[in-house]
């Protein structure tokens, strides 16, 4: 009997064993922080603020890694999430020029960088968004974009967050402003040699022309230095994108800045899950303490002819490298005669990567 | 005592998996479900007294299992249920854990119903290979004669795979356990251990499901309290079907 006591104690060791690695690895993985409750933004009262420069977005969400070695499974939400911010900005803030390139390998997603700062004109406002994979190497504390062709913990087959901040500074050269967001673990090592905080917003008019006049080169991250969820209560989306799509969706303001909308973002994300969003500027980019403006274009205001509200979707000039473009070439007086934009993915891309996600094997039994 | 701590370990292998989906990074939670018909036989020695050989080559089966899967990590949970028809070669039945003779069925046909149910966490290192360990029985049920013969213990497994192009993978698993057994009312009469060998081939039939089909042998040793030993040799093949679900 005792042996037999034994042979049931030696077992539920072993579980509980497995399962406090398994909870402390989680525990680790969910890095807490104290949240931040911050006040809320000031009440931006004037329709007429408009930026000179067009508005661009690069959108990168990846979903079907490929890793042979396993170690970067596929994502459920990234694709999803980077088509609903695309659809947010094009349908609500008027982005005429939005590429967006999914399941990007490593090659694809620095040509698409380098090709998408070459569009950008002095005055433009620029966006960048990624939904993917991060990693951080814990030898060195770097962070990392994973591409869908990474390969297990080589860093060489990764996008590490120097060539990412070089690229960002490239395009901040040109651009008036620059909003870099990334929905990614580890996201927050891109503000580790940033200065942080965000700016006091009074609301009034005389603020937003003068952080609109200012050069501004901005970082949102879905997190700290710690991992973050891939889905939010079945939503389809991440909690990050859930709340930073619902905040923009949802803005009653002609005009919302950055450091506004990802202070409403932190407080939410915060407020429901254990991963705390951060905000910061890209040093030696030439940050002037301006702000992005995102400026609604379907909001109805009375007082505001619809003559005023415009949306221009630009054809993208060279789309013969990248995958899964997508383009409009006219022009709308009216937003809500903007048709579907054209969706249609590459098939056989689709089904190449379908292929190369990890195989359903049968369950071992020992 | 067993039906209790199984529960337990079966709501602490859900609860972990379930708790890491709310704090986990972007790596989905895959349920599997996976299904198998297995036919094959039992060969193995009655040593001791008797000292007879056992044979059967008519066994079926079926099997069941469950696995859930956050990254790197895993739970399996796996239930086998068999029949085997024996002639003459027959496994004898240890009814006092003093005597030292085995009892005779008296039959000229016998059929055992088997039982195997294993749950275990698991670790998978990289593409190729995985650990998992925890409790697993194997049960042994001589119909129309009220005997049965349990061996319960703990074991640990490890698996490869090698995978050979995007739909075919080639996997093995070999474990090793340690067990107590007991006759139908729980009373300890005698150690085991067995060992277990599995080697198949997976075809991807869709981004979600999968065809398995391999060969599965486990060889249990038991030594009787009374000094009796047994020798079985189990072995199966079998066809699958597995379909993953992806949160």
């Amino acid at each position: 009997m005792n042996r037999k006591l034994d042979f049931y104690l030696v077992g539920a060791n072993i579980i509980l064993a497995c399962t406090l690695l398994f909870n402390s690895y989680n525990s680790f993985a969910g890095n807490r922080g104290l949240k931040i409750v911050g006040d809320a933004p000031g009440q931006l009262s004037s329709p007429t603020l408009s930026s000179k420069g067009e508005y661009r977005a690069l959108i990168i969400g990846n979903d079907t890694y490929r890793d042979p070695e396993g170690l970067w499974k596929p994502l459920k939400r990234a694709v999803s999430d980077a088509k609903a911010i695309e659809t947010l900005l094009v349908e609500h803030y008027g982005f005429s020029d939005v590429q967006r390139l999914e399941n990007a390998s490593r090659s694809e997603l620095l040509h698409a960088l380098r090709d998408f700062s070459k569009r950008i004109n002095t005055d433009d406002n620029v966006l960048v968004y990624y939904a993917g994979h991060g990693f951080l190497d814990q030898y060195n504390n770097k962070g990392y974009w994973v591409p869908v062709d990474a390969q297990g913990t080589d860093h060489t087959t990764f996008v590490r967050n120097s060539t990412i901040r070089d690229e960002i500074s490239d395009m901040s050269a040109r651009a008036k402003h620059t909003l870099l967001i990334s929905d990614s673990c580890f996201s927050g090592t891109l503000l580790k040699t940033v200065s942080r905080g965000i700016r006091a917003n009074d609301g009034s008019e005389a603020y937003l022309k003068s952080v609109d006049n200012k050069k501004s080169v901005q970082i949102l991250t879905a997190g700290g230095v710690e991992y973050v969820d891939d889905d939010f209560r079945s939503s389809g989306h991440s909690p990050f994108t859930y709340f930073l799509q619902s905040e923009l969706k949802n803005n009653p303001h002609p005009v919302i800045t950055a450091s506004d909308l990802s202070r409403r973002v932190q407080v939410a994300v915060s407020n429901n899950v254990e991963q705390k969003p951060q905000i910061g500027v890209l040093q030696g980019a030439g940050d002037e303490l301006g702000e992005f403006l995102f400026i609604r274009v379907n909001l109805e205001v009375s007082g505001v002819p619809k003559e005023r509200i415009k949306v221009k979707v630009n054809v993208i000039s060279d789309t013969s490298s990248q995958k899964n473009v997508e383009s409009s070439t006219e022009e709308y007086s009216d937003i809500s005669t903007l048709p579907s934009l054209n969706l249609s993915e590459d098939e056989g891309a689709a089904n190449k990567a379908d292929k190369q996600e990890s195989m359903i094997l049968p369950v071992q039994s020992f | 005592m067993k039906q209790r701590l199984i529960t337990a370990l079966l709501l602490t292998t859900i609860s972990s998996i379930s708790y890491s989906e709310t704090t986990q990074s972007r790596i989905p939670l895959t349920l599997t479900l996976g299904a198998k018909l297995h036919s094959g036989g039992w060969t193995g020695e009655n040593k001791g007294s008797i000292g007879n050989d056992i044979e059967s080559e008519k066994g079926r089966g079926i099997g069941l299992s469950v696995g859930l899967r956050k990254g790197n990590f895993f739970g399996v949970f796996n239930v086998q249920a068999g029949i085997y028809e024996f002639d003459d070669e027959q496994p004898v039945y240890n009814p006092d854990p003093i005597s030292e003779d085995f009892d005779l069925t008296g039959s000229d046909d016998l059929t055992i119903n088997t039982g195997f149910v294993s749950l275990g966490l698991g670790y998978q290192f990289n593409r190729y290979f995985a650990l998992q360990g925890g409790i697993k029985s194997h049960s042994q049920a001589w119909e129309d004669l009220n005997r049965e013969v349990d061996y319960i213990g703990v074991g640990i497994g490890a698996t490869g795979f090698i995978p050979l192009s995007d739909n075919w993978t080639l996997y093995g698993t070999l474990g090793i356990n340690g067990m107590d057994i007991k006759d139908k009312d729980g009373n300890d009469i005698g150690d085991g251990s067995s060992t277990s060998l599995e080697l198949g081939a997976a075809f991807r039939v869709s981004a979600l499901s999968s065809i398995s089909f391999g060969f599965k042998n486990e060889a249990v040793t038991a030594e009787f309290a009374g000094g009796n030993e047994q020798e079985h040799n189990i072995a199966n093949f079998y066809f699958g079907f597995n379909h993953g679900f992806r949160f």
